[in-house]
């Protein structure tokens, strides 16, 4: 089997996937949303957040790695706190919105009925704390969790980029050992008020590592592991067997005489999210191994018009993914607010995919016209991190 | 709500009828019976006229703090009206144990002290609310709902667990979602019947029955009064199907 990752050329998967895991993050955060049945995490154990996690790492890997060949570890470095800033920028921004929310709903409804819910507005009793603890990523309210994550990821990146320079294993060992003592011994990062975050990065830094030690072989043009069609086809088979069990519990929720395939051996093994649960990590690789066996770079899908907004979305990934966030908090405010039945969920859904398109659509904009191309010259061959 | 709808309530709200006819709260049957559904301890009890003695472990709904007079308004107290008016001829008692702001993980420790001397025949665990609103580790909680549910196996009586209160506003700023979902799976693997009262409120939000939103001060003690009325009313449908 050749490397699946194909050496040269633009990879439209990843900016197809990315997009596609961008657009699911957007519909899984608004609660309520009927549209969120029809995303990754009703037929699989993991949902978007791994895949957007997993490619994140390939391409920080890929873009990264390249620049620490040419331009040495210092300006590597420099790009990615640059990048850093911007999501830490952009957490900053959301937090904002949230405390926003937060006081105007709680503090207005102020029905004794829900005295224990309007606990979550308790951190308005002391604002002095709470900012501090925004500013230093300890206070994660709802939905507001990924992007602690992302920027403790790219946080820590340059080490494991120079590890990985020095050998695919240097960066995937530590980390892998770091994965399993965190689940055996519990580790955990504490959050404020109290709890722990709720995408523990001890946990999610494996499958970043991994996807950067994908990413990275196309820059070193070792590929870290095992490979071979026996792998690609066992794959395929653990993926329609995880989809079967998933979509048996699915169907068993809706409607119960349908029986729910291993639900007592494994329900408890798939609900730790918190430190992406070994089985949702395997379901993961599992479909991430049998997509790239079913889906080739050259694959004519990914040239379908219909195609064409999700790969522009999963290009600019960093912006879109921020802006998606924001407009799942906002969409969920209308819904709650004003009215939140089917036909508001579409427009809701509609709206935030054209904005979200239209959004990535004027930084392809501002990119061309700024780079002063003619019109009509080639994208360039690196995607975007 | 339409404003005559307003007139009208406030008219029944006012003439002292019979507590279960001041407002059509019922649900569609597939949000109440389950499989899991069945309480074979206080069936054979009820079928023998032995004495039934049903503990209610919770929150602040459980306690009844929002109603003006949560000792005969909270739903457990309801509970035992209801359940004393179908069956007259068995002595039927419900005890409140709802405490404030508790964690599934808290009131599991209160099981020795609050539950298990009492010997109930059923406990009516309501939980979930104070894990979601502390955004909790899920996984935490799913373990510690877990050991609650075996612990109160372990002591040979029924089971009926219940899960948060729903209102749209609080759903937008608490993510309830995985807490549920948790709830659910758990309740459906341990075969434990889960009262499914986020969806019930929802229903009874989306079709007008209640309005959890804009409601004037003089008007939220009497409406949380309403509320665990119409719930008691439907836990004991429940009950009642279980032990027929």
């Amino acid at each position: 089997m050749a490397d699946p990752f194909p050496p040269r050329g633009r990879d439209l998967r990843l900016d197809f996937f990315r997009g596609l895991s961008l657009f699911f993050i957007f519909v899984d955060h608004i609660p309520d949303n009927f549209l969120g049945w029809f995303t990754l995490r009703s037929i699989a154990f993991s949902d978007a957040a791994e895949v957007f996690i997993f490619i994140s790492g390939y391409t920080a890997a890929l873009v990264y790695g390249r620049s620490l060949r040419q331009h040495g570890a210092f300006f590597a470095t420099a790009q990615i706190y640059r990048r850093v800033w911007q999501l830490y920028v952009a957490h900053i921004f959301l937090f904002v919105i949230f405390t926003a929310e937060v006081s105007y709903t709680i503090l207005t409804v102020n029905n004794p009925m829900y005295a224990e819910e309007t606990r979550v507005a308790d951190f308005l009793q002391e604002p002095h704390i709470a900012i501090l603890k925004a500013l230093t990523l300890q206070f994660q309210p709802a939905f507001l969790d990924i992007l602690p994550l992302y920027i403790v990821l790219l946080g820590v990146f340059p080490v494991v980029l120079l590890a990985l320079e020095r050998g695919p294993l240097w960066g995937l060992l530590p980390s892998a050992a770091l994965y399993a003592l965190t689940l055996r011994r519990g580790w955990a990062l504490p959050a404020y008020p109290e709890g722990v975050w709720f995408f523990n990065p001890l946990a999610w830094q494996f499958l970043f590592v991994i996807g950067a030690s994908a990413g990275h072989a196309r820059v070193s043009g070792r590929w870290p592991f095992p490979r071979g069609p026996w792998l690609q086809q066992a794959a395929v088979v653990v993926s329609a067997f995880l989809i079967l069990i998933n979509v048996s519990w699915l169907i068993h929720w809706l409607y119960e005489p349908v029986p729910a395939i291993l639900a007592k051996q494994l329900l408890s093994h798939t609900i730790d999210k918190t430190n992406l649960a070994p089985l949702r990590l395997i379901n993961f690789l599992a479909l991430a191994l049998a997509t790239i066996y079913f889906v080739k770079p050259e694959s004519a899908f990914l040239r379908w018009r219909i195609a064409a907004p999700v790969i522009l979305c999963g290009q600019h990934s960093l912006y879109v993914f921020c802006l998606g966030i924001v407009l799942a908090v906002l969409g969920h405010f209308v819904l709650a607010e004003f009215y939140g039945e089917l036909p508001m969920q579409l427009l809701v859904n509609i709206f935030g995919f054209a904005v979200m398109i239209g959004t990535a659509a004027m930084l392809a904009w501002y990119k061309t016209a700024g780079s002063a191309r003619p019109p009509g010259a080639s994208v360039p061959a690196t995607p975007s991190e | 709500m339409p404003p005559r709808t307003l007139v009208f309530a406030a008219l029944l709200a006012a003439v002292p009828l019979p507590a279960a006819a001041a407002r059509d709260c019922g649900v569609p049957p597939e949000l109440l019976v389950t499989e899991d559904l069945q309480l074979p301890l206080t069936a054979q009890r009820m079928r023998d006229k032995q004495p039934v003695t049903i503990v209610a472990i919770g929150g602040a709904s459980t306690a009844g703090t929002a109603a003006a007079n949560p000792e005969q308004e909270a739903y457990p107290r309801r509970l035992e009206e209801d359940l004393r008016r179908r069956h007259p001829d068995v002595p039927i008692s419900v005890v409140n144990k709802g405490v404030a702001r508790q964690t599934t993980q808290d009131m599991t420790d209160r099981f020795p002290t609050d539950v298990y001397p009492l010997a109930p025949t059923l406990v009516v665990w309501e939980t979930g609310t104070a894990d979601a609103v502390r955004s909790l580790d899920v996984d935490v909680f799913a373990t510690a709902l877990e050991a609650g549910l075996t612990d109160l196996r372990n002591h040979k009586l029924d089971i009926v667990l219940i899960n948060m209160q729903y209102s749209r506003n609080t759903a937008s700023v608490i993510n309830f979602e995985p807490y549920l979902e948790a709830m659910q799976h758990t309740a459906d693997v341990d075969d434990v019947y889960l009262f499914r009262r986020f969806e019930m409120m929802k229903y009874w939000s989306e079709n007008g029955v209640f309005n959890f939103t804009d409601i004037p001060k003089e008007q939220r003690a009497p409406l949380a009064a309403q509320v665990y009325e119409c719930l008691a009313e439907r836990l004991a449908d429940a009950i009642e199907h279980a032990i027929r």
